[in-house]
């Protein structure tokens, strides 16, 4: 069906793809696998040669026969789409915003004068067919993926790429939207090129995998075989980011003792309006603690977060935080946020790119008026996390150094004003797999050494049992299972913790 | 819900306009009763009538009373120079002002998203690297330095003066056609001052919508390069440019100053130029009032259309 020979993809100087031969038979499913970078996204669009002006392509794209690399532009028009078609991902940007899916749905089909309703695409991807008139921001993140696979199935093509189906999808929606596409490829016998990070998802759904690494195919193989026994490092550590939950080796936290309390919340309520984010809500994060706090988004996590760090007022109910309730404003909140410290999911956005690393890591020291030399301070907090030598670090500006990396100075700036509780919001989920494993030994090794406690707020069940002592599950603004890892990943009590771990893709179980 | 903020807004701004307009002109240096008597022999006595007659001889907070009262009844006052009501002066000057420089900022507008969309569709090719510089040439040149020059290069070609000739036959067809006529210099003198602003945003808007992953899906399918740009990408980037142009739309009401001037087109524009030199109190409330209006009502249309066009601030 498709078969890459000697693909090699160009960007000026810097080959993005060396070297791939690669082929997807009638009806296989093929996963990708690969971390940013890896070149997985440009091999998925020279498919269809999609590549930006700038790429510069050699080798060939046979589709069906017939070489991509080679066709007039009004014959790849013709075999854009009906004859492959691609999934892009996250489906809020892959959708124009200003127009109902249904007319973009319908689109390809008129333009390749193909025949077909709509409404029946959507009943095909288990939607209303009255969803034809929604714009793309009145649906959820799985319903817009539905929408995107309706729409990749429109022209009725033989294969579909697809780019991060599911990144950014709550579990049980990726779940959902996975079962779907697999139901989809089985019943028309398409053939399916999925790329993702995720090695998980690709083994839920592909029966062969490839694996990518700085532009090279460096391992291929049947699925299971390939996961089971990785002949590549890269294949290995790749696999690591996926933690199997209940397998020892995953699990990098050790046995915590019993700690006295650091921050409690009592009954804590927020109400936007009738809406109730956090429904009395009672937390505990010991002294030198890691607490995940997990849940679906929507779930009031975020909101909980910001109460905590003294962001958002409570509608009832109180936070403790050492002993006494938190103030309420002026100097004294100032006070006790330095003591609590925010980490973000995205360090290429919670830094200023036109600050350096000294900049970003001194911010924080000026606000709070710390005193002491501030290029010492700086040059600590930098080498704790770090990031040595401090000096060849100082002066770089974000652009220039690498997701870890940032994610490094991000935790500097908050080191630097010696915080006693570290509240994290996905602190990995945007980095890539080989660096994952570091910022989380990064993170054991300041408690150890700091006693430095942390709220981790995540949908990854994965690294809940990776870093943390405890577990807190929140559903619908309530917390709904609370204890120990042990207790709350292996042995489930509520309904919808159960939901979760059932949904969490498991390289184990393909 | 929105709406009515929306225009609950619109009022108090124009009340501050009103209150604002009242008190900077009366700033500016100037006495309206001294230059109005200059050169002629006047006695105090009748500087002094001359002051009563405008109400200038009452202390300020009394003369903005007055002045707030006859507002709400709809009464602008009396022009200090033309003796004759406010309204009655501008209303004569709003078509004028709306045929040059409606006319104008509509062809300004085209001309400029035109500019941008093929500029930012072929980033750097040789159309956007040309048309660029030659808009921007044309933004920072001043504004009556290109109309003399327009003037100078044309010769007797196009009348440079005024809105029609005395002795022009009096039949529709030969007015219309002597207005054109005198339409030509001051609006090409226009255009190419402002139609840069919209190349340039409608550009660089649309270069930030090229990135947009939507493009790829649409490419993907299999349209052509004109329909991705027409059915996808200039939908998008046109929205935050929109609110640009409705902005402007709302100052073609105060007319062109410098342009106005130029070529003595009787607009609103000249008119402020007038009544800016006496200083004309009156005169001059009464055409911040007008002027401040229409981009106030311009700006809640704009919003209503925004709403409208972007569903995305429909459902907000």
């Amino acid at each position: 069906m498709l078969e890459l020979r000697d693909l090699t993809v160009h960007y000026g100087s810097r080959a993005a793809v060396r070297d791939v031969s690669l082929t997807v038979e009638r009806g296989q499913t093929l996963g990708l696998a690969g971390e940013s970078g890896s070149g997985k996204t440009t091999l998925g669009l020279s498919v269809l040669r999609l590549l930006p002006r700038s790429a510069e392509l050699s080798g060939s794209v046979l589709l069906d026969g017939e070489d991509v690399a080679e066709m007039s532009w009004g014959r790849l028009r013709a075999v854009r789409w009906t004859q492959a078609s691609v999934v892009f991902q996250g489906a809020m940007h892959a959708l124009n915003p200003v127009r109902r899916v249904g007319a973009q749905i319908a689109e390809p089909m008129e333009l390749h004068g193909v025949s077909g309703s709509v409404a029946e695409l959507l009943e095909q991807v288990e939607l209303p067919a009255s969803k034809a008139r929604a714009y793309p921001h009145e649906l959820s993140g799985g319903q817009r993926q539905r929408v995107m696979i309706a729409m990749a199935l429109a022209c009725d093509p033989r294969l579909i790429v697809a780019d991060e189906p599911t990144t950014a999808l709550d579990v049980i929606v990726q779940a959902q939207v996975l079962g779907l596409m697999r139901r989809l490829v089985d019943e028309r016998s398409l053939s399916l090129l999925m790329i993702s990070h995720d090695l998980s998802v690709l083994t839920s759904t592909c029966d062969d995998l490839a694996v990518m690494y700085q532009g090279e195919i460096v391992e291929r193989g049947r699925a299971t075989s390939v996961i089971s026994s990785p002949r590549h490092p890269h294949t290995a550590a790749l696999a690591a980011a996926f933690p199997t939950i209940g397998a020892p080796e995953f699990r990098f936290a050790g046995q915590a003792p019993v700690r006295e309390p650091l921050l409690r919340t009592e009954e804590l309520q927020v109400n936007f309006g009738p809406l109730r984010a956090v429904d009395g809500v009672s937390l505990e994060v010991g002294r030198g603690e890691i607490v995940a706090l997990v849940g679906e988004s929507g779930s009031g996590k975020t909101t909980l977060a910001r109460t905590i760090m003294g962001l958002q007022r409570p509608s009832s109910g109180r936070v403790i935080f050492d002993g006494a309730p938190i103030p309420l404003k002026g100097k004294a909140l100032k006070a006790y946020r330095r003591q609590v410290q925010l980490v973000l999911q995205d360090p290429t956005s919670a830094l200023n790119p036109r600050h350096s690393v000294y900049e970003a890591v001194a911010e924080g020291l000026r606000i709070h008026a710390i005193p002491g030399d501030e290029e010492s301070l700086v040059t600590a907090a930098v080498e704790r996390s770090e990031l040595r030598p401090a000096e060849l670090f100082l002066p770089s500006l974000p652009h220039e150094l690498s997701g870890g990396q940032l994610q490094r100075v991000v935790i500097a700036g908050a080191l630097a004003l010696g915080p006693r509780l570290l509240v994290a919001d996905e602190p990995v989920a945007s980095l890539d797999a080989s660096v994952r494993g570091e910022i989380l030994a990064l993170l054991l090794r300041l408690r150890a050494e700091l006693e430095l406690a942390a709220l981790i707020i995540t949908h990854d069940l994965g690294l809940a049992w990776n870093i943390a002592d405890r577990v807190a599950v929140m559903y619908q603004g309530r917390i709904v299972e609370q204890g120990t890892v042990e207790q709350v990943l292996l042995d489930p009590r509520h309904e919808y913790t159960r939901k979760l771990l059932a949904a969490v893709p498991s390289t184990t179980r393909a | 819900m929105r709406i009515a903020g929306k225009l609950g807004g619109a009022v108090v701004s124009l009340s501050m306009v009103v209150v604002l307009g009242f008190f900077l002109f009366r700033v500016i240096p100037g006495d309206p009763v001294v230059s109005w008597t200059r050169g002629r022999p006047t006695t105090p006595e009748m500087q002094a009538a001359l002051r009563a007659e405008w109400g200038l001889d009452k202390p300020l907070p009394q003369q903005f009373l007055d002045y707030l009262g006859k507002l709400l009844r709809g009464d602008m006052g009396t022009s200090f120079t033309y003796s004759r009501p406010v309204l009655d002066v501008i209303s004569e000057r709003v078509g004028p002002t709306l045929l040059l420089v409606g006319t104008s900022t509509l062809i300004a507008v085209l001309l400029g998203l035109w500019l941008g969309i093929r500029g930012a569709w072929r980033r750097d090719s040789r159309f956007d690297r040309v048309s660029t510089g030659v808009a921007l040439t044309l933004w920072s040149t001043p504004t009556f330095w290109l109309g003399m020059l327009l003037m100078m290069a044309t010769g007797d070609l196009f009348p440079s003066r005024g809105m029609r000739d005395t002795d022009t036959a009096p039949g529709f067809f030969s007015q219309a056609v002597d207005v054109a006529h005198h339409l030509v210099l001051p609006s090409v003198t226009l255009i190419a001052v402002v139609y840069a602003q919209y190349q340039m945003v409608m550009r660089s808007s649309l270069l930030e919508e090229l990135h947009a992953s939507y493009l790829t899906t649409a490419r993907a399918k299999g349209l052509r390069d004109d329909l991705v740009r027409r059915r996808h990408a200039v939908p998008n980037a046109l929205l935050p440019v929109l609110t640009l142009v409705f902005l402007h739309l709302g100052l073609v009401v105060a007319g062109a100053i410098t342009t106005e001037t130029v070529f003595t087109w009787p607009g609103l524009g000249l008119l402020f130029y007038e009544a800016l030199t006496g200083p004309d109190y009156a005169l001059l409330q009464g055409l911040m009032v007008v002027t401040a209006g229409a981009v106030v009502v311009m700006n809640v249309f704009a919003d209503l259309l925004y709403r409208v066009l972007d569903p995305r601030v429909r459902a907000a």
